[in-house]
């Protein structure tokens, strides 16, 4: 690439090389055509330093190539003549650019020039600050109407500067010294620039926008704090969730498939999209949902054979680095944004990326997710993706111990917090938690996790008590449960096997236990027979699975399982 | 090896054993204008400062760009 400037260009190249390498792997070959050459290039660009085939990016600024007339202009121009003197320079510039094109076999980048600044121009002064960007839009124009049927694109170096600031984005020592006006806040700005630009011209552009609902589009947890702790209204921190929504909606009318991934009950969700004040997104906006407990690699997988889209033109946002990471690494074209820690960075996260600059918008985008929600209902495809190699690449560990004083704290809030993952749903206070990790006839353990991305504290709790009815039964699981963030992974089989085995140590012979139904925890309605429990005698006038003396609950090969006892 | 030397070798592509109090733009050919340009910016991050032009113009050698900061009350060069 080759990189031809009006002033010293030099700092912006850093900038421009790393974005580039971040998008290709490679750190590519940058030149700097030599100051101020810029109409030399035009004639010759191979004595410039351009290389067939390659890229040529020109940026330039009116005070470095007209500073005399632009300083005349701005000491006096009642009579407008050396305005037409400058649109006069400009058009013959513009016009010696478009001839590169003719010359040059590569792409070519052109920008527009900047507000003029430095010589003392006041740009605190708002009517001269005025009067230089009229100048600045004027000129703009001149360029467009030479380059527009050409091939040349076109890089926006004025709106670049205003989002900087033109004091921010000038730095008056540089100037003076180097001839480089950037600040080097502004040199980096230009550098993203320029690669935001080559990268629109060669990535597929993206057409869905895929979102996760609990901490990314409202703040909390819709099965575990229920709809009304839910927040995206006008305080914190709902506020950023909403804004975020914004940003996402905006998309929706640019032409982007809003499309939902969530491990949450789908009527649940649709019923928070219509209740939950302050929300912005609504399910017209939604031309694609998988919600359930499958994994969303697989439901993204069938969202793209739904729409008939490439998952390049994918992007997921979620907040969980086990989502994230379970994307990235199952459907590597799929880009992935995670939601940040500091919150008040999700509003910009998705225009932050960059992906959604410089995309053409056609009528038949804007319509697009009316059409693929008319569409939408087809079956969804099996995906090829393996979660078997993803979850062997997890590194999970599973750690069950008997809980102790410090355990009792979090294990009470589980055992109150706890609707989907839970087989019976006993509610138990702290100071009743206790009485039973004192009981010698009861076990209480609880499991925490932990994998390559991170540590997830504990997530489970199982109680069991010994059995007095049946002289065949030895235990009674009076409590499974588990936080519906590890759910997928096999975290339940590794739980309920540490138990039982920490149980038969004291105890040993048959576990019995039962599922008691509840509106919402039908997800653990089959989770004994699972684990190798067979039905047994009825108890209390209700059915019981057993799991028999002697057999052990299966645990997945890719679950490293750290207990008492076990080597 | 002190910091600033450290930070010329970076900035210059030079091995720091070849540096001294001594180096400057007329005995060492890497430490060009684009050089120049480089290390003030090393310097003022390294540093946590902000150079006049007149200040840069001052640093002709190592030794003297020593000076400059010391004079700028600032220690650990």
């Amino acid at each position: 690439m080759l990189l031809a400037a009006s002033f010293t260009a030099n700092p912006i190249v850093p900038s421009l090389g790393a974005a580039i390498a971040a998008d290709e792997g490679d750190a590519p070959v940058i030149s700097v055509a030599d100051y101020n050459q810029i109409f030399q290039l035009c004639l010759d660009p191979a004595a410039a330093g351009a290389v067939p085939g390659g890229d040529i990016v020109v940026v330039w600024r009116i005070e470095d190539v007209f500073e005399r007339d632009l300083l005349a202009w701005a000491e006096d121009d009642a009579d407008g003549e050396v305005t037409g003197r400058l649109i006069d320079g400009v058009r013959s510039f513009a016009e010696a650019l478009a001839g590169l094109a003719d010359r040059h076999d590569g792409s070519i980048v052109v920008s527009d020039a900047p507000t003029p600044i430095g010589f003392g121009l006041d740009h605190r002064d708002p009517s001269e600050l005025d009067r230089l960007d009229r100048l600045r839009r004027m000129l703009a124009n001149v360029v467009d109407d030479v380059l527009v049927d050409t091939t040349i694109d076109r890089l926006r170096l004025g709106a670049l500067q205003q989002a900087r600031g033109t004091l921010a984005a000038f730095d008056r020592r540089n100037w003076v010294m180097h001839r480089n006006p950037c600040s080097n806040d502004f040199a980096h700005d230009i550098g993203t620039a320029i690669a935001d630009l080559l990268r629109a011209r060669t990535s597929v552009p993206p057409k869905v926008l895929v979102l996760d609902c609990d901490d990314t589009i409202w703040a909390g947890t819709l099965v575990d704090d229920g709809i009304g702790a839910l927040q995206c209204g006008d305080a914190f921190p709902g506020f950023a969730f909403r804004s975020f929504q914004y940003a996402a909606r905006r998309l929706r009318h640019r032409g982007v498939l809003l499309a939902l991934a969530s491990k949450n009950d789908d009527e649940a969700v649709r019923v928070a999209f219509g209740q939950v004040d302050g929300m912005v997104l609504s399910d017209d906006d939604i031309a694609g949902r998988r919600v359930s407990w499958e994994p969303k690699p697989h439901g993204i997988a069938a969202l793209a054979t739904e729409f008939n889209l490439g998952l390049d033109s994918f992007v997921f946002v979620d907040d969980s680095d086990f989502e994230v990471g379970s994307a990235r690494t199952q459907l590597p074209m799929v880009r992935t944004l995670q939601v940040p820690d500091d919150v008040e960075e999700l509003p910009d996260l998705l225009a932050e990326s960059g992906w959604f600059r410089l995309m053409n918008v056609t009528d038949d985008d804007r319509e697009r997710t009316a059409r693929m929600i008319a569409e939408s209902g087809r079956a969804a495809a099996a995906t090829e993706m393996s979660q078997a190699d993803f979850l062997a690449a997890l590194g999970l560990t599973v750690r069950v111990v008997e809980v102790g004083e410090a355990q009792l704290g979090r294990v009470t809030q589980l055992i109150n917090k706890t609707n989907q993952f839970n087989l019976t749903t006993v509610r138990r206070g702290e100071a009743e938690v206790a009485a039973l990790v004192a009981d010698p006839d009861v076990v209480v353990c609880a499991a925490s996790v932990d994998d390559r991305y991170g540590e997830y504290g504990i997530v489970g709790v199982v109680i069991a008590r010994t059995a007095a009815d049946d002289p065949a039964v030895a235990w009674d699981l009076d409590t499974v449960l588990m936080s519906c963030r590890v759910l997928g992974r096999g975290v339940e089989s590794a739980m309920l096997r540490a138990a039982v085995d920490l149980a038969r140590r004291r105890r040993s012979g048959a576990v019995r236990g039962r599922y008691v139904a509840t509106d919402r925890n039908a997800m653990v309605a089959d989770l004994l027979e699972r684990h190798r429990f067979v039905p047994g005698d009825e108890r209390d006038g209700e059915p019981s699975v057993v799991l028999p003396g002697g057999v052990d609950v299966p645990v997945p090969d890719h679950v490293t399982l750290v207990a008492p006892g076990r080597d | 090896m002190d910091r600033l030397t450290k930070l010329f070798a970076d900035g210059l592509g030079v091995p720091a054993e070849q540096l001294t109090d001594e180096t400057s733009p007329d005995n060492t050919s890497e430490w060009d204008s684009l050089a120049a340009i480089t290390l003030t910016g090393l310097i003022e991050e390294e540093f946590d400062v902000r150079l006049s032009a007149r200040e840069i113009m001052k640093m002709q050698t190592i030794g003297l760009a020593r000076q400059v900061l010391r004079a700028k009350g600032i220690d650990g060069l």
